[in-house]
């Protein structure tokens, strides 16, 4: 389907680029997002079409136009069609690169796709991109550096992302609730794990990353460690849960009382519905009561709260309010009074030899669970990976650089929104840009909660349909000369199409988001498809097609 | 623009006034010589007799006066011939040389023949051997009269009369042809009788049968020149059996008119017609206007026999006849040669053809407008032959000098 | 009917050049009222290495003598063609001729959509170009149309209609010509809709399939 799409005529590099499309090409089939080039004199452009207008050379056949159903307005209508009236496709140049069929010397840096500083001629052709073009573009898909997440709308070519680069920020998933962004989390978190670009720990909230899980047609799907074997292990904070679904977890997590702090309790504001006073009081608490402070607080019967609270000038009530609250959380089932041994170091122990972890939360997955549970556990890895990059730093060894940690969240405007997003590791970790080798995946559906200062750190993000205004606005926070595309989403499919842009691809992409299928099984574990073909036959015998 | 049209317009209006009290006039004295005729109508013999003792030319009648013949309904096959001619004459005040140019129009139209060609073509030619440029006496070679003006005319009729007896002969060759194609094994009379019923030709010129040849002298050459010339293409035409006729348009013959005035020897006084007025009643008029009014379209008048010492001694059984015959738009006068005249089959024929003829040509005979388009020299033409004489001049090395005069006719000097 | 004594006609031929200029040439036709019809492709010799192609854009049938003008002859029930039987003078008193627009010429095996070097030589033949040189040319191109549109004293535009169908017609290709041609005429005329679409109009024959 490559071919010639029509002529440049008119544009300018702050408002885009407008192109005649050619007669025989049919207007319908130039959809928003499309990716073509241009060829100028020295450079080529690669762009993405934002937007398509219908205009004519003369207003008289507006005004008089034929639409009568006989044969000679028909064949008007034909004539016209193409060259007094006409389609204009206006383009966004994202990329320029050397026209090696130009009669010039370049420079190194022009042999590279880089953003697009000019533009091209009047009448330069505009053509469909080229498996090469794209290629050139988004690299291959090599198993290593780059990753296929998917193909063009209209093209059966690879669009792939630059994993190097993909871990080098923090990055985001986003989209509408049904819009397959646990897919596409599964599909990257794929990709990053077999190019071993860093180790992953996953919260789990719905328990489906780990193990195998339902599509939405009731197909069933593989899951990571089903993917990858012994290279990704499984926690669960409801061993009961796991087990009853055939997963064989690594352990249990289990969280003590003294390991929540009063950020954590600030973070669960919503979530326990605590007054803002009752952060106060948690802070007063620890101060007073110390590490232990929890456990203090929940011990003390109601003469005690209120001596304390008399004797330290706290707030009763709010005391007492965050005391019942408290309770939610000691009641959690993975919470204890204390442990002995936390299961969280085999944890850490695995992330640091790369093994990725993915922790699931079985029926735990209320929000009150998975925001306190990631927000502790995360705290913690945090903690200990600036330790080690601090160390790093001082003997610049080697063996002592602390492996890339990437942590994915689901629920993120939770953790991210402005108020939490000072006080939280999240922001901090958003923030910091992988200075401490840690860097977030966060799969939200409401982009618009997340800070914007934070969203503004997101490196790469991918996202699928969005409707809400700010939602889209969000996207493009902190991402130059996005409003261009701000149609482009708005036109995305519901599903199996995905907006990607941002630090790991060279331009922004709209693709047809690649199938989590056996086929995709086969290229990620290795079999061949034939293989995987003839095994998904052979279960559909036995257990017959869901 | 040389013409001081102030002053003519002034003339044309007295002119004008001048018009309108000759014709009532005129009204008034055919009133009288209606009369007259009507006197005379049965005593033609009378005027027959009494014709042939004038010196002047005159008509003979050979029936009642007020005779009227109806024409006949064309044959619906018929072919007529005709020629016509022009010249150019030796060009005294041109340098081109001496030489003169007869252009000669002949045409064959087929009626109701759809299988058979027409010709228009046109014959030109060239004199200027001394033959040609001038007429010998053949009884003095001293006495040489050069063929430009009048006796150029007159050569021109000749030859106008030759192409019509050229014509007249290959039709009737092919029709022979086509005879005897047609039905074999017959008697030759009965094949040539039974062509010539099919398809009938006449042969027509324009003008008169009895042209004029100026003679200096009584007797000359010039008139046994011409005539018998003349009268030998008569012959050929009748050996041919194609009848043939001169038309004349708005005739102003006053043959009959000179018969009358014989018979009232002019004198308006003695004249029972005229009573005494101070002219003939007759002045002016013409046997048109004399005979034609009492036509109806189409129809014609008696015969009547021209009476004419200059031409009788040649013509002899070529004796010219006439009639006149109403086309509608006008009185018109038809030659015809005895033998034409003497065969009333023929004398319907031409009648008939004449009346389909001028039907076609809205009010001339067609085939001779045809034949007078081929014949005619157009300024052009005449720019062509003599560049292309002064060109076959110069290449023999002759300068031709036009003459003073014929320079300022081209170019205005002020 | 005979050809002025030419006994055998070749096939296309239709008359022979009687002015010829660079732009134009006008040709007698070989019988009366028998021209190419108006707007048909014509071809004629300018020597033997040049051949012009020409549009016929005006047919007229006349007396040819210039002053001679034709009158009625029409009378009783005497009318169409029995006047041609009543007067089988008339064909040779009159003459159809046909005036064409120069719009290309071939030298050699190129084919050329503007005037030649040379025009058309007086007195030799005009043909009817066959379908397939009719196709060729149009194949090489459509700028001819300009000449057409602009020429003076023809109706512009009802010739190019006219052309048009018989481009269509004479070629076999129908719609599929006229939509190429109806695209080239909307850039040539961009700027005249009403005239566009009126000389469209006019390419499509009534009853016409699409």
């Amino acid at each position: 389907m490559t071919g010639r799409l029509g002529l440049l005529v008119a544009g300018s590099v702050a408002e885009g680029l407008s192109a005649r499309l050619d007669p025989a090409v049919p207007i319908e089939d130039v959809r928003l997002g499309k990716f073509v080039k241009i060829v100028g004199q020295k450079y080529e452009y690669f762009c993405l079409v934002t937007d398509v207008q219908l205009d004519s050379a003369n207003n008289d056949v507006l005004r008089d136009p034929p639409g009568d159903p006989n044969k000679i307005d028909a064949f008007l209508r034909q004539v016209l069609s193409g060259t007094t009236t006409y389609a204009l496709v206006k383009l966004k140049p994202e990329l320029m690169l050397a026209n090696l069929a130009a009669d010039m010397q370049f420079e190194d840096a022009d042999m590279v796709p880089r953003p697009a500083r000019t533009i091209p001629p009047h009448f330069s052709n505009v053509s469909d991109a080229t498996l090469a073009d794209f290629e050139r573009v988004f690299g291959r898909d090599d198993g290593k550096n780059h990753f296929q997440i998917g193909q063009p709308i209209d093209m059966d070519v690879p669009v792939c992302v630059d994993l190097r680069r993909f871990v080098e920020r923090s990055n985001g998933i986003f989209g509408k609730s049904g819009t397959g962004k646990s897919f596409l989390t599964r599909l990257i978190l794929c990709g990053v794990i077999k190019a071993s670009a860093a180790v992953n720990l996953i919260f789990d909230m719905h328990s489906e990353y780990g193990w195998s899980a339902k599509n939405e047609e009731g197909t069933e799907v593989k899951g990571l460690s089903q993917l990858f074997g012994g290279r990704v292990a499984v926690y669960t904070l409801d061993m009961e849960s796991s087990r009853g679904r055939g997963v064989k977890p690594a352990g249990e997590i289990k969280i003590a009382l003294r390991e929540i702090s009063v950020a954590d309790i600030a973070l669960l504001q919503d979530e326990l519905r605590l007054h803002r006073t009752a952060v106060e009081s948690a802070a007063l608490c620890e101060d007073k009561l110390g590490d232990d402070w929890v456990a203090r607080l929940l011990d003390m019967n109601g003469e005690e709260l209120t001596d304390f609270a008399n004797l330290e000038g706290g707030n009763h009530a709010s005391l007492s309010a965050l005391r019942s609250k408290l309770r939610l959380i000691d009641r959690l089932p993975f919470v204890e009074r204390s442990l002995e041994r936390s299961t969280l170091d085999q944890v850490i122990a695995q992330l640091e030899r790369g093994q990725h972890v993915v922790l699931e939360f079985g029926r735990q997955r209320n929000l009150l669970a998975y925001i306190l549970a990631t927000n502790v556990i995360t705290r913690r890895l945090h903690e200990l990976w600036v330790k080690k990059t601090e160390r790093y730093w001082n003997t610049k060894d080697e063996a002592d650089r602390p492996r890339p940690l990437m942590i994915t969240i689901e629920e993120a405007h939770k953790f991210l929104n402005s108020e939490a997003a000072r006080q939280t590791t999240f922001g901090t970790i958003a923030r910091e840009l992988r200075k401490f080798y840690v860097t977030l995946l966060v799969v939200d559906q409401r982009p618009s909660g997340i800070d914007a200062e934070v969203l503004s750190q997101i490196g790469t993000r991918i996202t699928c349909q969005l409707n809400d205004e700010r939602d889209i606005d969000a996207i493009f926070t902190g991402v130059s000369g996005g409003s261009h595309l701000r149609t482009v989403l708005a036109t995305l499919d519901s599903r199996e199409q995905a907006l990607v842009l941002g630090h790991a691809v060279p331009m922004p992409m709209m693709v047809r988001t690649r199938k989590y299928d056996p086929l995709f099984y086969a290229a990620i574990g290795g079999d061949s498809a034939e293989v995987v073909l003839a095994r998904s036959r052979r279960y559909e015998e036995i257990f017959g097609d869901e | 623009m040389p013409l001081d049209l102030l002053d003519l317009s002034t003339q044309v209006r007295q002119m004008g006034e001048q018009l309108a009290r000759r014709r009532a006039d005129e009204q008034h004295r055919l009133e009288l010589l209606d009369a007259m005729l009507a006197d005379y109508r049965d005593r033609w013999e009378e005027l027959a007799d009494l014709a042939e003792t004038v010196t002047e030319r005159v008509a003979v009648p050979t029936g009642p006066l007020d005779e009227r013949v109806p024409p006949d309904v064309r044959p619906p096959r018929y072919t007529a011939l005709a020629t016509d001619g022009a010249e150019i004459d030796p060009d005294r005040h041109g340098g081109s040389g001496e030489f003169y140019l007869i252009n000669v129009g002949r045409v064959r139209i087929p009626y109701g023949q759809p299988e058979r060609d027409v010709e228009l073509r046109s014959v030109s030619s060239l004199g200027y051997t001394d033959e040609d440029l001038f007429i010998v006496d053949p009884r003095d070679p001293r006495r040489q009269v050069p063929m430009r003006d009048r006796h150029l005319d007159a050569l021109r009729t000749v030859e106008e009369l030759r192409a019509l007896a050229d014509l007249a002969e290959s039709e009737v060759g092919a029709r022979n042809i086509r005879a005897e194609d047609a039905s074999s094994g017959q008697e030759v009379s009965v094949r040539k009788a039974t062509a010539a019923q099919s398809a009938p030709a006449i042969a027509l010129v324009d003008g008169t049968l009895l042209f004029s040849v100026l003679e200096e002298r009584p007797r000359d050459f010039l008139r046994t020149r011409f005539y018998t010339d003349f009268v030998h293409q008569l012959e050929r035409l009748r050996r041919a059996h194609v009848p043939v006729a001169a038309y004349a348009s708005r005739s102003r013959g006053i043959d009959l008119i000179h018969l009358f005035r014989a018979v009232c020897g002019s004198t308006p006084l003695v004249c029972e017609v005229c009573s005494g007025a101070h002219a003939c009643a007759m002045r002016g008029l013409n046997d048109a206007q004399l005979l034609g009014r009492w036509l109806d379209r189409w129809d014609r008048t008696g015969l009547f026999r021209v009476r004419s010492n200059v031409h009788d001694p040649y013509y002899g059984g070529h004796r010219v006849y006439f009639f006149l015959v109403n086309t509608g738009d006008e009185i018109a006068r038809v030659e015809i040669p005895e033998w034409v005249a003497r065969d009333q089959a023929s004398v319907a024929l031409v009648h008939a053809i004449l009346v389909d003829q001028c039907a076609k040509g809205f009010g001339y005979p067609a085939v001779l407008a045809r034949a007078d388009d081929r014949a005619v020299i157009s300024l052009g033409d005449r720019d062509v032959l003599d560049t292309l004489v002064q060109q076959e001049l110069a290449r023999q090395g002759v300068v031709a000098r036009p003459s003073a005069k014929l320079s300022r006719k081209q170019v205005r000097t002020v | 009917m005979s050809h002025n004594g030419i006994a055998h006609v070749e096939p296309g031929l239709t008359g022979e050049v009687v002015e010829a200029s660079t732009s134009e040439f006008l040709a007698q036709a070989l019988e009366l009222d028998a021209a190419p019809p108006f707007g048909a492709f014509v071809e004629v010799a300018a020597d033997d290495a040049l051949t012009v192609y020409g549009v016929v854009a005006h047919v007229q049938t006349a007396g040819i003598d210039p002053g001679s003008r034709a009158i009625m002859r029409g009378h009783g029930d005497v009318r169409d063609e029995r006047i041609y039987q009543e007067n089988p003078d008339l064909p040779l008193v009159l003459r159809t001729t046909f005036r064409a627009l120069v719009v290309g010429f071939t030298e050699g095996q190129e084919i050329h959509q503007f005037l030649p070097p040379r025009p058309a030589r007086l007195h030799y033949s005009v043909f009817t170009c066959p379908p397939l040189t009719v196709r060729r040319f149009t194949r090489e191109g459509l700028e001819f149309f300009q000449a057409l549109l602009t020429a003076s004293e023809v109706p512009n535009d009802e010739l190019l209609a006219a052309n048009l169908r018989y481009i269509a017609a004479e070629t076999g290709e129908g719609q599929a010509f006229l939509e190429r041609a109806g695209r080239e005429l909307a850039q040539l005329l961009r700027a005249d809709y009403a005239r566009l679409t009126a000389i469209l109009r006019r390419c499509l024959a009534p009853g016409e399939t699409v």
